[in-house]
Protein backbone atom coordinates (compact mmCIF):
# COMPACT_ATOMS: atom_id res chain seq x y z
CA UNK A 1 0.00 0.00 0.00
CA UNK A 2 2.74 2.45 -0.90
CA UNK A 3 1.36 3.87 -4.14
CA UNK A 4 0.40 7.55 -3.96
CA UNK A 5 -3.21 6.75 -4.79
CA UNK A 6 -3.48 4.23 -1.94
CA UNK A 7 -1.98 6.66 0.51
CA UNK A 8 -4.42 9.40 -0.41
CA UNK A 9 -7.56 7.31 0.14
CA UNK A 10 -8.69 7.38 3.74
CA UNK A 11 -11.62 5.69 5.36
CA UNK A 12 -14.13 8.48 4.99
CA UNK A 13 -14.95 8.41 8.70
CA UNK A 14 -13.33 11.74 9.54
CA UNK A 15 -14.56 13.42 6.37
CA UNK A 16 -18.20 12.53 6.98
CA UNK A 17 -17.91 13.31 10.70
CA UNK A 18 -16.59 16.78 9.89
CA UNK A 19 -19.24 17.30 7.21
CA UNK A 20 -22.12 16.40 9.48
CA UNK A 21 -20.78 18.51 12.36
CA UNK A 22 -20.48 21.46 10.00
CA UNK A 23 -24.04 20.98 8.74
CA UNK A 24 -25.31 20.66 12.31
CA UNK A 25 -23.52 23.86 13.25
CA UNK A 26 -25.28 25.65 10.42
CA UNK A 27 -28.65 24.45 11.67
CA UNK A 28 -28.06 24.97 15.35
CA UNK A 29 -31.70 25.63 16.13
CA UNK A 30 -32.92 22.38 14.63
CA UNK A 31 -30.22 20.37 16.28
CA UNK A 32 -30.98 21.79 19.73
CA UNK A 33 -34.59 20.61 19.66
CA UNK A 34 -34.01 17.11 21.11
CA UNK A 35 -32.34 18.64 24.17
CA UNK A 36 -35.12 21.22 24.53
CA UNK A 37 -37.66 18.40 24.19
CA UNK A 38 -35.79 16.46 26.85
CA UNK A 39 -35.97 19.31 29.36
CA UNK A 40 -39.52 20.38 28.60
CA UNK A 41 -41.04 16.94 28.72
CA UNK A 42 -39.36 16.28 32.04
CA UNK A 43 -41.58 19.06 33.37
CA UNK A 44 -44.58 16.93 32.48
CA UNK A 45 -43.53 14.26 34.94
CA UNK A 46 -44.28 16.09 38.18
CA UNK A 47 -47.39 17.51 36.56
CA UNK A 48 -48.58 14.05 35.62
CA UNK A 49 -47.47 12.13 38.70
CA UNK A 50 -46.84 14.11 41.84
CA UNK A 51 -44.64 17.00 42.99
CA UNK A 52 -43.55 15.16 46.15
CA UNK A 53 -39.80 14.70 46.28
CA UNK A 54 -40.01 11.28 47.93
CA UNK A 55 -42.19 9.85 45.16
CA UNK A 56 -40.25 11.55 42.38
CA UNK A 57 -36.90 10.26 43.59
CA UNK A 58 -38.17 6.70 43.16
CA UNK A 59 -39.01 7.19 39.50
CA UNK A 60 -36.40 9.80 38.60
CA UNK A 61 -33.79 7.48 37.11
CA UNK A 62 -36.26 5.59 34.93
CA UNK A 63 -38.07 8.71 33.74
CA UNK A 64 -34.88 10.53 32.78
CA UNK A 65 -33.77 7.48 30.80
CA UNK A 66 -37.13 7.18 29.07
CA UNK A 67 -37.08 10.86 28.13
CA UNK A 68 -33.53 10.51 26.77
CA UNK A 69 -34.63 7.51 24.71
CA UNK A 70 -37.61 9.37 23.26
CA UNK A 71 -35.53 12.43 22.46
CA UNK A 72 -32.98 10.28 20.61
CA UNK A 73 -35.77 8.44 18.80
CA UNK A 74 -37.18 11.73 17.53
CA UNK A 75 -33.85 12.95 16.24
CA UNK A 76 -32.54 9.77 14.62
CA UNK A 77 -35.14 10.03 11.88
CA UNK A 78 -33.21 12.89 10.30
CA UNK A 79 -29.92 11.00 10.23
CA UNK A 80 -30.14 10.04 6.56
CA UNK A 81 -33.26 11.95 5.52
CA UNK A 82 -31.78 15.24 4.38
CA UNK A 83 -28.93 13.48 2.58
CA UNK A 84 -31.41 11.26 0.79
CA UNK A 85 -33.43 14.24 -0.37
CA UNK A 86 -30.54 16.24 -1.76
CA UNK A 87 -28.73 13.31 -3.34
CA UNK A 88 -25.60 13.12 -1.22
CA UNK A 89 -26.69 9.73 0.12
CA UNK A 90 -26.26 8.29 -3.36
CA UNK A 91 -22.82 9.87 -3.48
CA UNK A 92 -22.03 8.07 -0.25
CA UNK A 93 -23.17 4.80 -1.81
CA UNK A 94 -20.92 5.07 -4.84
CA UNK A 95 -17.73 6.20 -3.15
CA UNK A 96 -14.89 3.68 -3.12
CA UNK A 97 -14.73 3.72 0.68
CA UNK A 98 -16.30 0.89 2.63
CA UNK A 99 -19.81 2.07 3.38
CA UNK A 100 -19.89 1.28 7.15
CA UNK A 101 -17.18 3.87 7.87
CA UNK A 102 -18.93 6.99 6.52
CA UNK A 103 -22.03 5.73 8.31
CA UNK A 104 -20.05 5.48 11.55
CA UNK A 105 -18.87 9.06 10.97
CA UNK A 106 -22.44 10.28 10.56
CA UNK A 107 -23.62 8.40 13.64
CA UNK A 108 -20.73 9.81 15.69
CA UNK A 109 -21.70 13.31 14.60
CA UNK A 110 -25.29 12.54 15.52
CA UNK A 111 -24.22 11.40 18.98
CA UNK A 112 -22.02 14.46 19.46
CA UNK A 113 -24.96 16.72 18.64
CA UNK A 114 -27.72 14.77 20.44
CA UNK A 115 -26.51 12.14 22.91
CA UNK A 116 -23.68 14.14 24.40
CA UNK A 117 -25.79 17.26 25.09
CA UNK A 118 -28.48 15.02 26.62
CA UNK A 119 -25.87 13.44 28.86
CA UNK A 120 -24.51 16.82 29.94
CA UNK A 121 -27.98 18.22 30.71
CA UNK A 122 -29.11 15.14 32.66
CA UNK A 123 -27.71 16.21 36.07
CA UNK A 124 -29.93 19.30 35.84
CA UNK A 125 -32.92 17.06 35.28
CA UNK A 126 -31.76 14.82 38.13
CA UNK A 127 -31.91 17.88 40.32
CA UNK A 128 -35.41 18.76 39.14
CA UNK A 129 -36.67 15.24 39.72
CA UNK A 130 -35.01 14.76 43.12
CA UNK A 131 -32.59 12.06 42.02
CA UNK A 132 -30.66 10.87 45.09
CA UNK A 133 -27.05 12.06 45.20
CA UNK A 134 -25.50 8.67 44.58
CA UNK A 135 -27.19 8.49 41.21
CA UNK A 136 -25.60 11.40 39.37
CA UNK A 137 -22.29 9.89 38.28
CA UNK A 138 -23.89 6.59 37.23
CA UNK A 139 -26.52 8.59 35.35
CA UNK A 140 -23.92 10.47 33.33
CA UNK A 141 -21.85 7.35 32.59
CA UNK A 142 -24.84 5.21 31.64
CA UNK A 143 -26.38 7.94 29.47
CA UNK A 144 -23.08 8.52 27.68
CA UNK A 145 -22.75 4.86 26.72
CA UNK A 146 -26.47 4.32 26.33
CA UNK A 147 -27.22 7.23 23.98
CA UNK A 148 -24.31 6.05 21.82
CA UNK A 149 -25.98 2.63 21.57
CA UNK A 150 -29.32 4.30 20.83
CA UNK A 151 -27.79 6.38 18.02
CA UNK A 152 -26.15 3.30 16.49
CA UNK A 153 -29.23 1.09 16.60
CA UNK A 154 -31.38 4.00 15.47
CA UNK A 155 -29.13 4.37 12.44
CA UNK A 156 -30.10 0.86 11.34
CA UNK A 157 -33.77 1.77 11.62
CA UNK A 158 -33.20 5.07 9.81
CA UNK A 159 -31.42 3.22 7.01
CA UNK A 160 -34.34 0.83 6.64
CA UNK A 161 -36.93 3.60 6.36
CA UNK A 162 -35.00 6.36 4.61
CA UNK A 163 -36.95 6.31 1.36
CA UNK A 164 -40.42 6.13 2.90
CA UNK A 165 -42.54 9.24 3.22
CA UNK A 166 -43.96 8.64 6.69
CA UNK A 167 -40.83 6.86 7.81
CA UNK A 168 -40.59 8.45 11.25
CA UNK A 169 -43.38 6.54 12.93
CA UNK A 170 -42.38 3.25 11.34
CA UNK A 171 -38.83 3.90 12.50
CA UNK A 172 -40.00 4.15 16.11
CA UNK A 173 -41.91 0.90 15.76
CA UNK A 174 -38.90 -0.87 14.29
CA UNK A 175 -36.22 0.15 16.77
CA UNK A 176 -38.26 0.16 19.97
CA UNK A 177 -37.76 -3.57 20.72
CA UNK A 178 -34.06 -3.18 20.01
CA UNK A 179 -33.83 -0.30 22.50
CA UNK A 180 -35.19 -2.32 25.39
CA UNK A 181 -31.98 -4.00 26.59
CA UNK A 182 -30.25 -0.60 26.59
CA UNK A 183 -32.87 0.98 28.80
CA UNK A 184 -32.98 -2.05 31.10
CA UNK A 185 -29.27 -1.85 31.84
CA UNK A 186 -29.13 1.92 31.81
CA UNK A 187 -31.75 2.34 34.50
CA UNK A 188 -30.33 -0.64 36.40
CA UNK A 189 -26.99 1.19 36.64
CA UNK A 190 -28.55 4.26 38.21
CA UNK A 191 -30.96 2.34 40.42
CA UNK A 192 -28.19 0.06 41.72
CA UNK A 193 -26.16 3.10 42.72
CA UNK A 194 -29.17 4.71 44.41
CA UNK A 195 -29.79 1.48 46.33
CA UNK A 196 -26.18 1.43 47.47
CA UNK A 197 -25.12 -1.59 45.40
CA UNK A 198 -22.21 -1.84 43.01
CA UNK A 199 -23.24 -0.06 39.81
CA UNK A 200 -20.28 -1.15 37.66
CA UNK A 201 -21.64 -4.57 36.52
CA UNK A 202 -24.72 -3.18 34.69
CA UNK A 203 -22.51 -0.43 33.30
CA UNK A 204 -20.11 -3.08 32.04
CA UNK A 205 -22.96 -4.84 30.24
CA UNK A 206 -23.98 -1.50 28.77
CA UNK A 207 -20.40 -1.16 27.59
CA UNK A 208 -20.62 -4.59 26.00
CA UNK A 209 -23.83 -3.57 24.21
CA UNK A 210 -22.02 -0.47 22.99
CA UNK A 211 -19.08 -2.50 21.71
CA UNK A 212 -21.38 -4.90 19.87
CA UNK A 213 -23.35 -2.00 18.39
CA UNK A 214 -20.24 -0.21 17.14
CA UNK A 215 -19.09 -3.40 15.45
CA UNK A 216 -22.38 -4.56 13.94
CA UNK A 217 -24.77 -1.65 13.44
CA UNK A 218 -22.75 0.17 10.72
CA UNK A 219 -22.67 -3.10 8.75
CA UNK A 220 -26.41 -3.61 9.08
CA UNK A 221 -27.11 0.03 8.23
CA UNK A 222 -24.84 -0.22 5.17
CA UNK A 223 -26.68 -3.31 3.93
CA UNK A 224 -30.03 -1.62 4.53
CA UNK A 225 -28.99 1.57 2.70
CA UNK A 226 -27.92 -0.39 -0.35
CA UNK A 227 -31.40 -1.88 -0.49
CA UNK A 228 -33.54 1.12 0.34
CA UNK A 229 -31.71 4.21 -0.91
CA UNK A 230 -32.09 3.30 -4.56
CA UNK A 231 -35.88 2.95 -4.35
CA UNK B 1 -24.19 -11.05 0.13
CA UNK B 2 -23.37 -12.75 -3.15
CA UNK B 3 -19.79 -13.31 -1.95
CA UNK B 4 -21.26 -15.57 0.72
CA UNK B 5 -23.14 -17.70 -1.81
CA UNK B 6 -20.04 -18.01 -4.01
CA UNK B 7 -17.94 -19.10 -1.03
CA UNK B 8 -20.59 -21.57 0.10
CA UNK B 9 -20.94 -23.02 -3.40
CA UNK B 10 -17.17 -23.43 -3.69
CA UNK B 11 -17.00 -25.12 -0.30
CA UNK B 12 -19.94 -27.38 -1.13
CA UNK B 13 -18.63 -28.35 -4.56
CA UNK B 14 -15.46 -29.62 -2.87
CA UNK B 15 -17.53 -32.19 -1.03
CA UNK B 16 -20.13 -32.93 -3.68
CA UNK B 17 -19.86 -33.27 -7.47
CA UNK B 18 -21.61 -30.53 -9.42
CA UNK B 19 -24.37 -32.64 -10.85
CA UNK B 20 -25.04 -34.46 -7.60
CA UNK B 21 -28.76 -35.08 -7.18
CA UNK B 22 -28.62 -34.33 -3.46
CA UNK B 23 -28.55 -30.54 -4.01
CA UNK B 24 -31.14 -30.46 -6.75
CA UNK B 25 -33.88 -30.43 -4.14
CA UNK B 26 -32.52 -27.15 -2.83
CA UNK B 27 -32.61 -25.42 -6.20
CA UNK B 28 -35.96 -26.93 -7.08
CA UNK B 29 -37.36 -25.39 -3.92
CA UNK B 30 -36.53 -22.07 -5.50
CA UNK B 31 -39.10 -22.60 -8.22
CA UNK B 32 -42.51 -21.23 -7.23
CA UNK B 33 -44.27 -23.56 -9.66
CA UNK B 34 -42.60 -26.67 -8.24
CA UNK B 35 -43.40 -25.57 -4.69
CA UNK B 36 -47.03 -24.82 -5.55
CA UNK B 37 -47.65 -28.17 -7.21
CA UNK B 38 -45.79 -30.22 -4.61
CA UNK B 39 -47.36 -28.48 -1.62
CA UNK B 40 -50.75 -29.09 -3.18
CA UNK B 41 -49.96 -32.80 -3.03
CA UNK B 42 -48.62 -32.74 0.52
CA UNK B 43 -51.26 -30.53 2.10
CA UNK B 44 -54.11 -33.04 2.54
CA UNK B 45 -51.84 -35.51 4.37
CA UNK B 46 -50.13 -32.87 6.46
CA UNK B 47 -53.47 -31.31 7.46
CA UNK B 48 -54.84 -34.70 8.47
CA UNK B 49 -51.74 -35.43 10.54
CA UNK B 50 -51.92 -32.01 12.21
CA UNK B 51 -55.61 -32.43 13.01
CA UNK B 52 -55.15 -35.90 14.50
CA UNK B 53 -52.13 -34.98 16.62
CA UNK B 54 -53.71 -31.75 17.88
CA UNK B 55 -56.99 -33.49 18.72
CA UNK B 56 -55.16 -36.27 20.54
CA UNK B 57 -53.01 -33.87 22.52
CA UNK B 58 -55.89 -31.58 23.40
CA UNK B 59 -58.23 -34.32 24.59
CA UNK B 60 -55.42 -36.00 26.50
CA UNK B 61 -54.31 -32.81 28.19
CA UNK B 62 -57.73 -31.36 28.95
CA UNK B 63 -59.56 -34.49 30.03
CA UNK B 64 -57.10 -37.22 30.93
CA UNK B 65 -54.02 -35.65 32.48
CA UNK B 66 -53.95 -35.18 36.26
CA UNK B 67 -54.36 -31.72 37.71
CA UNK B 68 -51.54 -29.76 39.28
CA UNK B 69 -51.23 -29.87 43.06
CA UNK B 70 -50.76 -26.12 43.48
CA UNK B 71 -52.68 -24.61 40.59
CA UNK B 72 -55.57 -26.99 40.13
CA UNK B 73 -57.17 -27.40 36.76
CA UNK B 74 -56.23 -24.01 35.33
CA UNK B 75 -52.75 -25.38 34.69
CA UNK B 76 -54.24 -27.21 31.69
CA UNK B 77 -53.81 -23.98 29.75
CA UNK B 78 -50.17 -24.99 29.59
CA UNK B 79 -51.10 -27.39 26.79
CA UNK B 80 -51.85 -24.39 24.59
CA UNK B 81 -49.66 -21.67 26.07
CA UNK B 82 -46.30 -23.45 25.92
CA UNK B 83 -46.60 -24.84 22.36
CA UNK B 84 -47.82 -21.47 21.09
CA UNK B 85 -44.91 -19.65 22.77
CA UNK B 86 -42.48 -22.25 21.42
CA UNK B 87 -43.75 -21.88 17.88
CA UNK B 88 -43.84 -18.10 18.14
CA UNK B 89 -40.12 -18.07 18.91
CA UNK B 90 -39.23 -20.77 16.35
CA UNK B 91 -41.42 -19.02 13.81
CA UNK B 92 -39.32 -15.88 14.09
CA UNK B 93 -36.15 -17.87 13.44
CA UNK B 94 -37.78 -19.62 10.48
CA UNK B 95 -38.74 -16.21 9.11
CA UNK B 96 -35.22 -14.86 9.62
CA UNK B 97 -33.59 -17.93 8.04
CA UNK B 98 -35.90 -17.64 5.04
CA UNK B 99 -34.89 -14.00 4.76
CA UNK B 100 -31.20 -14.87 5.01
CA UNK B 101 -31.51 -17.55 2.29
CA UNK B 102 -33.31 -15.05 0.10
CA UNK B 103 -30.59 -12.44 0.60
CA UNK B 104 -27.66 -14.84 0.09
CA UNK B 105 -29.00 -16.95 -2.80
CA UNK B 106 -31.35 -14.27 -4.22
CA UNK B 107 -34.23 -16.73 -4.13
CA UNK B 108 -37.56 -14.97 -4.43
CA UNK B 109 -39.27 -18.16 -3.21
CA UNK B 110 -37.50 -17.78 0.11
CA UNK B 111 -38.73 -14.19 0.41
CA UNK B 112 -42.28 -15.41 -0.18
CA UNK B 113 -41.91 -17.91 2.67
CA UNK B 114 -40.57 -15.13 4.89
CA UNK B 115 -43.54 -12.90 4.09
CA UNK B 116 -45.94 -15.77 4.80
CA UNK B 117 -44.30 -16.66 8.11
CA UNK B 118 -44.75 -13.20 9.63
CA UNK B 119 -48.52 -13.09 10.28
CA UNK B 120 -48.59 -16.72 11.43
CA UNK B 121 -45.90 -16.06 14.01
CA UNK B 122 -47.60 -12.86 15.14
CA UNK B 123 -50.92 -14.66 15.68
CA UNK B 124 -49.17 -17.43 17.64
CA UNK B 125 -47.48 -14.80 19.81
CA UNK B 126 -50.89 -13.24 20.44
CA UNK B 127 -52.28 -16.66 21.42
CA UNK B 128 -49.36 -17.15 23.82
CA UNK B 129 -49.96 -13.72 25.38
CA UNK B 130 -53.73 -14.18 25.62
CA UNK B 131 -53.56 -17.65 27.19
CA UNK B 132 -50.78 -16.45 29.47
CA UNK B 133 -52.96 -13.58 30.66
CA UNK B 134 -56.01 -15.79 31.19
CA UNK B 135 -53.82 -18.28 33.07
CA UNK B 136 -52.47 -15.51 35.24
CA UNK B 137 -55.87 -14.60 36.66
CA UNK B 138 -56.51 -17.71 38.76
CA UNK B 139 -52.81 -18.20 39.48
CA UNK B 140 -51.60 -14.74 40.44
CA UNK B 141 -54.89 -12.84 40.73
CA UNK B 142 -54.25 -10.43 37.85
CA UNK B 143 -54.60 -10.67 34.10
CA UNK B 144 -51.34 -8.96 33.35
CA UNK B 145 -48.19 -9.41 35.41
CA UNK B 146 -44.91 -8.06 34.07
CA UNK B 147 -42.94 -11.24 34.49
CA UNK B 148 -39.93 -12.11 32.34
CA UNK B 149 -41.64 -14.49 29.95
CA UNK B 150 -44.70 -12.40 29.20
CA UNK B 151 -42.56 -9.30 28.69
CA UNK B 152 -40.29 -11.20 26.28
CA UNK B 153 -43.36 -12.44 24.39
CA UNK B 154 -44.68 -8.90 24.12
CA UNK B 155 -41.36 -7.67 22.72
CA UNK B 156 -41.45 -10.58 20.24
CA UNK B 157 -44.88 -9.38 19.12
CA UNK B 158 -43.44 -5.92 18.50
CA UNK B 159 -40.60 -7.44 16.48
CA UNK B 160 -43.12 -9.29 14.30
CA UNK B 161 -45.19 -6.12 13.93
CA UNK B 162 -42.08 -4.24 12.78
CA UNK B 163 -41.24 -6.80 10.09
CA UNK B 164 -44.83 -6.83 8.81
CA UNK B 165 -45.09 -3.04 8.82
CA UNK B 166 -41.85 -2.74 6.85
CA UNK B 167 -43.11 -5.30 4.30
CA UNK B 168 -46.21 -3.29 3.57
CA UNK B 169 -44.50 0.11 3.58
CA UNK B 170 -42.57 -0.40 0.35
CA UNK B 171 -44.18 -0.42 -3.09
CA UNK B 172 -41.33 -2.28 -4.73
CA UNK B 173 -41.64 -5.97 -3.83
CA UNK B 174 -37.89 -6.45 -4.12
CA UNK B 175 -37.02 -3.63 -1.71
CA UNK B 176 -39.74 -4.71 0.73
CA UNK B 177 -38.42 -8.28 0.83
CA UNK B 178 -34.79 -7.32 1.26
CA UNK B 179 -35.47 -4.65 3.90
CA UNK B 180 -37.68 -7.01 5.93
CA UNK B 181 -35.05 -9.72 5.66
CA UNK B 182 -32.40 -7.38 7.05
CA UNK B 183 -34.73 -6.32 9.86
CA UNK B 184 -35.58 -9.96 10.66
CA UNK B 185 -31.87 -10.79 10.89
CA UNK B 186 -31.19 -7.80 13.15
CA UNK B 187 -34.12 -8.94 15.32
CA UNK B 188 -32.76 -12.49 15.46
CA UNK B 189 -29.42 -11.28 16.79
CA UNK B 190 -31.29 -9.22 19.36
CA UNK B 191 -33.72 -11.88 20.61
CA UNK B 192 -31.24 -13.68 22.92
CA UNK B 193 -30.00 -10.30 24.18
CA UNK B 194 -33.56 -9.13 24.85
CA UNK B 195 -34.54 -12.39 26.55
CA UNK B 196 -31.53 -12.37 28.83
CA UNK B 197 -31.93 -8.66 29.66
CA UNK B 198 -35.60 -9.10 30.53
CA UNK B 199 -34.77 -12.17 32.64
CA UNK B 200 -32.13 -10.20 34.50
CA UNK B 201 -34.43 -7.18 34.87
CA UNK B 202 -37.13 -9.39 36.32
CA UNK B 203 -34.83 -10.93 38.93
CA UNK B 204 -33.87 -7.41 40.00
CA UNK B 205 -37.42 -6.57 40.89
CA UNK B 206 -38.89 -9.92 41.89
CA UNK B 207 -36.60 -12.13 43.90
CA UNK B 208 -39.07 -15.01 44.13
CA UNK B 209 -39.77 -16.28 40.64
CA UNK B 210 -42.59 -18.68 40.09
CA UNK B 211 -41.47 -21.41 37.77
CA UNK B 212 -44.66 -22.50 36.10
CA UNK B 213 -43.42 -24.67 33.31
CA UNK B 214 -40.11 -26.15 34.32
CA UNK B 215 -40.46 -29.31 32.31
CA UNK B 216 -38.01 -31.55 34.21
CA UNK B 217 -39.97 -31.21 37.41
CA UNK B 218 -43.21 -32.07 35.64
CA UNK B 219 -44.68 -35.48 36.11
CA UNK B 220 -44.52 -37.76 33.06
CA UNK B 221 -48.30 -37.97 32.97
CA UNK B 222 -48.46 -34.22 32.51
CA UNK B 223 -45.46 -33.91 30.22
CA UNK B 224 -46.48 -36.43 27.54
CA UNK B 225 -49.58 -34.55 26.30
CA UNK B 226 -47.47 -31.37 26.23
CA UNK B 227 -45.00 -33.07 23.90
CA UNK B 228 -47.85 -34.24 21.68
CA UNK B 229 -49.27 -30.71 21.56
CA UNK B 230 -45.89 -29.25 20.62
CA UNK B 231 -45.61 -31.70 17.70
CA UNK B 232 -49.20 -30.91 16.74
CA UNK B 233 -48.48 -27.18 16.73
CA UNK B 234 -45.41 -27.70 14.55
CA UNK B 235 -47.54 -29.62 12.04
CA UNK B 236 -50.17 -26.88 12.18
CA UNK B 237 -47.47 -24.27 11.56
CA UNK B 238 -46.26 -26.19 8.52
CA UNK B 239 -49.80 -26.36 7.11
CA UNK B 240 -50.47 -22.67 7.73
CA UNK B 241 -47.09 -21.70 6.27
CA UNK B 242 -47.72 -23.73 3.13
CA UNK B 243 -51.18 -22.23 2.67
CA UNK B 244 -49.97 -18.66 3.09
CA UNK B 245 -46.93 -19.26 0.84
CA UNK B 246 -49.13 -20.72 -1.90
CA UNK B 247 -51.25 -17.59 -1.68
CA UNK B 248 -48.20 -15.37 -1.98
CA UNK B 249 -47.03 -17.38 -5.00
CA UNK B 250 -50.39 -16.90 -6.72
CA UNK B 251 -50.38 -13.22 -5.93
CA UNK B 252 -46.91 -12.61 -7.35
CA UNK B 253 -46.99 -15.04 -10.27
CA UNK B 254 -50.52 -14.51 -11.54
CA UNK B 255 -49.34 -13.13 -14.87
CA UNK B 256 -47.20 -16.16 -15.68
CA UNK B 257 -48.20 -18.90 -18.08
CA UNK B 258 -48.10 -21.77 -15.61
CA UNK B 259 -50.68 -20.09 -13.36
CA UNK B 260 -52.94 -19.52 -16.36
CA UNK B 261 -52.59 -23.16 -17.39
CA UNK B 262 -53.47 -24.15 -13.85
CA UNK B 263 -56.63 -22.05 -13.86
CA UNK B 264 -57.59 -23.31 -17.31
CA UNK B 265 -57.11 -26.90 -16.19
CA UNK B 266 -59.31 -26.26 -13.15
CA UNK B 267 -61.98 -24.60 -15.30
CA UNK B 268 -61.78 -27.43 -17.83
CA UNK B 269 -62.51 -29.95 -15.09
CA UNK C 1 -60.84 -39.75 32.19
CA UNK C 2 -59.62 -37.62 35.08
CA UNK C 3 -63.07 -36.09 35.71
CA UNK C 4 -66.11 -38.10 36.85
CA UNK C 5 -68.57 -36.81 34.29
CA UNK C 6 -68.96 -34.32 31.49
CA UNK C 7 -70.28 -31.57 33.76
CA UNK C 8 -67.14 -31.81 35.89
CA UNK C 9 -65.05 -31.52 32.70
CA UNK C 10 -66.74 -28.24 31.80
CA UNK C 11 -66.57 -26.86 35.34
CA UNK C 12 -63.07 -28.03 36.31
CA UNK C 13 -63.53 -26.97 39.94
CA UNK C 14 -64.30 -23.41 38.99
CA UNK C 15 -61.30 -23.03 36.68
CA UNK C 16 -63.25 -24.26 33.70
CA UNK C 17 -64.11 -20.80 32.38
CA UNK C 18 -60.43 -19.86 32.08
CA UNK C 19 -59.42 -23.08 30.39
CA UNK C 20 -62.32 -23.22 27.95
CA UNK C 21 -62.10 -19.53 27.01
CA UNK C 22 -58.41 -20.03 26.21
CA UNK C 23 -59.15 -23.13 24.17
CA UNK C 24 -61.97 -21.39 22.30
CA UNK C 25 -59.94 -18.30 21.43
CA UNK C 26 -56.95 -20.42 20.39
CA UNK C 27 -58.97 -22.72 18.16
CA UNK C 28 -60.82 -19.78 16.63
CA UNK C 29 -57.62 -17.93 15.71
CA UNK C 30 -55.94 -21.09 14.42
CA UNK C 31 -58.97 -21.81 12.29
CA UNK C 32 -58.86 -18.27 10.92
CA UNK C 33 -55.18 -18.74 10.03
CA UNK C 34 -56.21 -21.71 7.88
CA UNK C 35 -59.45 -20.38 6.40
CA UNK C 36 -58.25 -16.88 5.44
CA UNK C 37 -55.64 -18.06 2.91
CA UNK C 38 -58.13 -20.53 1.43
CA UNK C 39 -60.66 -17.76 0.81
CA UNK C 40 -57.92 -15.54 -0.56
CA UNK C 41 -56.72 -18.32 -2.85
CA UNK C 42 -60.19 -18.77 -4.31
CA UNK C 43 -60.46 -15.04 -4.91
CA UNK C 44 -57.05 -14.94 -6.62
CA UNK C 45 -57.88 -17.88 -8.90
CA UNK C 46 -61.15 -16.21 -9.84
CA UNK C 47 -59.26 -13.03 -10.70
CA UNK C 48 -56.86 -14.96 -12.91
CA UNK C 49 -59.71 -16.68 -14.75
CA UNK C 50 -61.38 -13.30 -15.28
CA UNK C 51 -58.08 -12.00 -16.68
CA UNK C 52 -57.91 -14.95 -19.06
CA UNK C 53 -61.51 -14.39 -20.12
CA UNK C 54 -60.85 -10.71 -20.79
CA UNK C 55 -57.76 -11.60 -22.79
CA UNK C 56 -59.73 -14.08 -24.89
CA UNK C 57 -62.50 -11.54 -25.52
CA UNK C 58 -59.89 -8.99 -26.59
CA UNK C 59 -58.23 -11.49 -28.95
CA UNK C 60 -61.65 -12.42 -30.40
CA UNK C 61 -62.54 -8.77 -30.95
CA UNK C 62 -59.16 -8.10 -32.58
CA UNK C 63 -59.66 -11.14 -34.79
CA UNK C 64 -63.09 -9.95 -35.88
CA UNK C 65 -61.74 -6.46 -36.60
CA UNK C 66 -58.92 -7.78 -38.79
CA UNK C 67 -61.37 -10.11 -40.64
CA UNK C 68 -63.61 -7.14 -41.38
CA UNK C 69 -60.71 -5.11 -42.67
CA UNK C 70 -59.51 -7.92 -44.86
CA UNK C 71 -62.86 -8.45 -46.51
CA UNK C 72 -63.40 -4.72 -47.24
Amino acid sequence: MSSPAARIMNSGFAAWLRRDLLLAYRRRGEVASPVVFFVMVSTLIPLGLTPEAAQLSKVAAGMIWIMALLATLLSVDGLFASDYHDGSLEQMLITPQLLPLPILGKVTAHWLTTGLPLTLVSPLLGLMLSLPGAGYLPLICSLALGTACLSLVGAVGAALTVSLRKGGLLLSLLVMPLYMPVIIFGTATVNSAVDGLNWLPPLAILGALFAASVALCPLAAAGALRVTASN
Amino acid sequence: MSWLSKWLSKWLSKWLPNESPSWQWFYRLGSPRWFYLRSGQWLPWLSLAALLVLATGLVWGLAFAPEDAKQGNSFRIIYIHVPAAFLAQSGYFIMAIAGAIGLIWKMKMSFMVMKAAAPIGAVLTFIALFTGAVWGKPTWGAYWVWDARITSMLILLFLYAGVMALQYAYHSVDAASKASAILALVGTVNIPIINKSVDWWYTLHQPATIKLTSAPSMHMDMFMPLLVMIIGFYLFYAVALMLHTRNEILRRERKTSWVRELVNAKAGL
Amino acid sequence: MYFENFAALINMDGHGIYVWVSVAVTLATMLWLIVAPLISQRRLLKEVSRDIQRQQDRDLAAQKASNYEESH
